[in-house]
């Protein structure tokens, strides 16, 4: 456990990525009408865009704090209010935000919304939580419902559903902000979603290579493309640039870790540890590496849209992705990616705030061990509130996984 | 001669090895000072012996104090100690219950003593031995002497509570209520066991079930176990504590030799 830490080359495109976070918070505080949105796969974001609606992500805001150490504080003092720590920690880390930000909140804050746009895409909890902050704001709230999708394949009529209510959005958001959403916005909008979602899957398929050339960290700063800059020039160009790089890497056989030294490749499930992003450091370490996640491989990204049609694909995105999907096509998924990127060991979190994601991490390792006999880890956590995390036990955990690999 | 060190949360265990036989070993609570205990563990299974520091050729140390050391520069988990030690005595053992101070573990082993899976306790206390020591103190008791209540009881009286500071007050509360000590210190054994066995299932229940730690002492723990588990083996011919520290010795001769 106690080790030196090894400095490794990262990818450079991580700096222009957090040069990227950077600026789309000092735009929370200009840019307006300004909309809470979720960190799910969403077609209201693309929607904001082409009506000139700025973004914004308690989610991933709540990613930034953990990272930062700062919310646990905001946990508490969301709790203090009479929030339940039972509750998403997302959640807790927002209203803790929301009363009591502190004098220098992570980021210089996330800025105050005009509307709130809700997806029932995703978690369980959103309805609620948007529910409260539209009472506690008294701002208007668009709302977008789309059915489950339990089976692979879906009835035609969930489609039609879907297409109504991203029609029902646009007319609510046009008479919201008194913006016309033409089609020519909402089409180009789609496009350049859709070119990201491209560069991603090109992205996704490159970390199949061995030595892998992005670890879970890596993947997981460019999500912030996948979710916030969806529908937006910058977000193209700056995926552009992840994916040009990674392929140069490939090419020159440059991975996190070298050939040599990378002797496990590890799917990880359930949402990273924000605030210990450095346990990957550790892994790498003892020449882990993980080059693919069911968070970020199943999530965002998933869909192609056809700019032709822009209401059909965005509907199409609402209902895609693995929140929206059983446990038994998730397992399936991840069985067919363990065999194709090499996965010779999983970790998963048993993650407190986020049961739709760790409702089937019993199945699933289960169902990995015996089918490639490899080993499994659960740890118990919780991606956001670190007052839950104890080192020690979670590194015992991780060291007698590492004995397991061997 | 080769020497492993276990030095857990509530215990520290020391045990020294030739040949695959032990030469000697010394068991002492850790306290607060794990470099401490791990010396003194060491030096007293050395004096018992007649030995010194010199005649050891490889230590391994392992338990959650196996860096905060100086005995020994390699370190190993208790749960591949655990699973080596067993293996060596248990060959027949398949699923290992190590139930120490801090932490509960649940382990599937296969023929050859490697580790298929395991689980542990999360970072609650409620099921580990902390849970019956806090619950002791908090009645006046010592463990043997609530093991024999226990064993005494025909009857169980239901603990609900998962939280061990929650059930000490949910103890006062029965007590007041006029409940017999007997099932009530039963039910406290009861409410572990179900709550060990829950670890068991994660890892799949597999003869022979071994039962280790110093949980293994506790014969009123052991009779609810056995209640939830089935049939479960406990290691007669040496201290239930000592194994990760036997594996952790096994596993220094091993690495010794290639």
């Amino acid at each position: 456990m106690a080790e030196k830490k090894q400095r490794r080359e990262r990818p450079a495109f991580n700096a222009e990525i957090a040069a990227s976070i950077g600026k789309h918070y000092k735009d929370l505080q200009t840019n307006k009408p300004m909309a809470y949105a979720l960190m799910a796969p969403d077609p209201l974001i693309e929607i904001a865009y082409a009506a000139g609606i700025q973004p914004a992500f308690p989610e991933n805001y709540a990613c930034i704090c953990a990272a930062r150490h700062a919310s646990g504080g905001y946990c508490e003092s969301a709790e203090a209010y009479d929030y339940s720590p039972d509750i998403c920690s997302y959640c807790r880390n927002h209203f803790g935000y929301i009363y009591a930000p502190g004098e220098k909140p992570p980021m210089g804050g996330i800025g105050e919304p005009d509307l709130f746009l809700l997806p029932t895409v995703a978690c369980t909890h959103y309805f609620k939580w948007w529910d409260a902050l539209h009472e506690i704001f008294g701002k208007p709230l668009i709302f977008l419902n789309t059915p489950r999708a339990m089976e692979k394949e879906m009835p035609s009529y969930y489609l039609d559903y879907a297409m109504k209510e991203v029609e029902q959005a646009i007319a609510d958001i046009e008479k919201v902000t008194g913006t016309k959403i033409t089609n020519e916005k909402l089409s180009e909008a789609v496009r350049l979603s859709d070119e990201v979602t491209d560069y991603w899957q090109k992205i996704l398929e490159l970390n199949k290579t061995v030595p892998a050339p992005m670890n879970l960290s890596d993947l997981s700063n460019i999500l912030f493309i996948l979710i916030v800059l969806v529908g937006t020039q910058e977000g193209v160009d700056l995926i552009k640039k992840c994916y040009e790089e990674t392929k140069q890497r490939v090419a020159e056989g440059k991975g996190i870790l070298s050939k040599e030294e990378e002797k496990h490749r590890i799917l990880w499930i359930d949402i990273p540890l924000w605030y210990r992003l450095g346990m990957l450091g550790y892994l790498e370490n003892h020449g882990c590496v993980i080059p693919i996640s069911d968070y970020t491989q199943y999530i965002w990204g998933t869909t192609r849209m056809d700019a032709s049609k822009p209401v059909e694909g965005l509907a199409r995105k609402a209902l895609g992705g693995e929140l929206n999907t059983s446990v038994d096509d998730q397992i399936d998924k991840m069985l067919k990616d363990i065999e194709e990127f090499h996965v010779d060991g999983v970790i998963a979190l048993s993650n407190r705030s986020c049961r739709i994601l760790s409702v089937g991490i019993p199945d699933a390792t289960r169902i990995i061990r015996e089918k490639f006999g490899i080993p499994t880890l659960v740890l118990d956590g919780d991606h956001t509130d670190e007052r839950i995390f104890s080192e020690a036990e979670v590194m015992n955990r991780i060291d007698s996984f590492l004995e397991m690999l061997g | 001669m080769f020497a492993g060190v276990d030095i857990g949360s509530a215990s520290t265990k020391a045990v020294l090895m030739r040949d695959s036989r032990i030469l000697s070993y010394y068991i002492l609570g850790s306290g607060s000072d794990f470099r401490k205990s791990s010396q003194e563990a060491l030096s007293e299974a050395l004096n018992r012996i007649g030995a010194t520091v010199g005649d050891i050729d490889r230590i391994i140390t392992t338990g959650y104090g196996r860096y905060i050391t100086e005995v020994g520069s390699e370190a190993v988990t208790e749960i591949s100690c655990g699973a080596r030690g067993v293996s060596f005595l248990y060959p027949e053992a398949r699923t290992i219950v190590d139930i120490g101070g801090q932490d509960t573990k649940a382990i599937r082993i296969n023929d050859k003593g490697q580790v298929l899976n395991f689980a542990m306790n999360d970072k609650c206390a409620a099921g580990t031995g902390r849970f019956l020591e806090r619950i002791a103190v908090s009645l006046g008791l010592d463990l043997d002497k609530m093991a024999a209540l226990s064993l005494k009881s025909p009857t169980i009286t239901a603990i609900s509570s998962t939280c061990t500071v929650f059930a000490e007050t949910e103890v006062v509360s029965r007590i007041s209520g006029g409940e017999s000590l007997e099932s009530i210190v039963r039910g406290l054994h009861n409410a572990l066991a179900g709550r060990i066995y829950g670890l068991v299932l994660r890892v799949g229940v597999k003869e022979t079930v071994l039962v280790c730690g110093g949980g293994a002492l506790n014969a009123g723990l052991v009779r609810e176990l056995r209640d939830f588990i089935g049939d479960v083996t406990l290691p007669l011919d040496v201290d239930p504590r000592l194994l990760p520290a036997i594996g952790a010795a096994l596993i220094a001769k091993e690495r010794h030799v290639s």
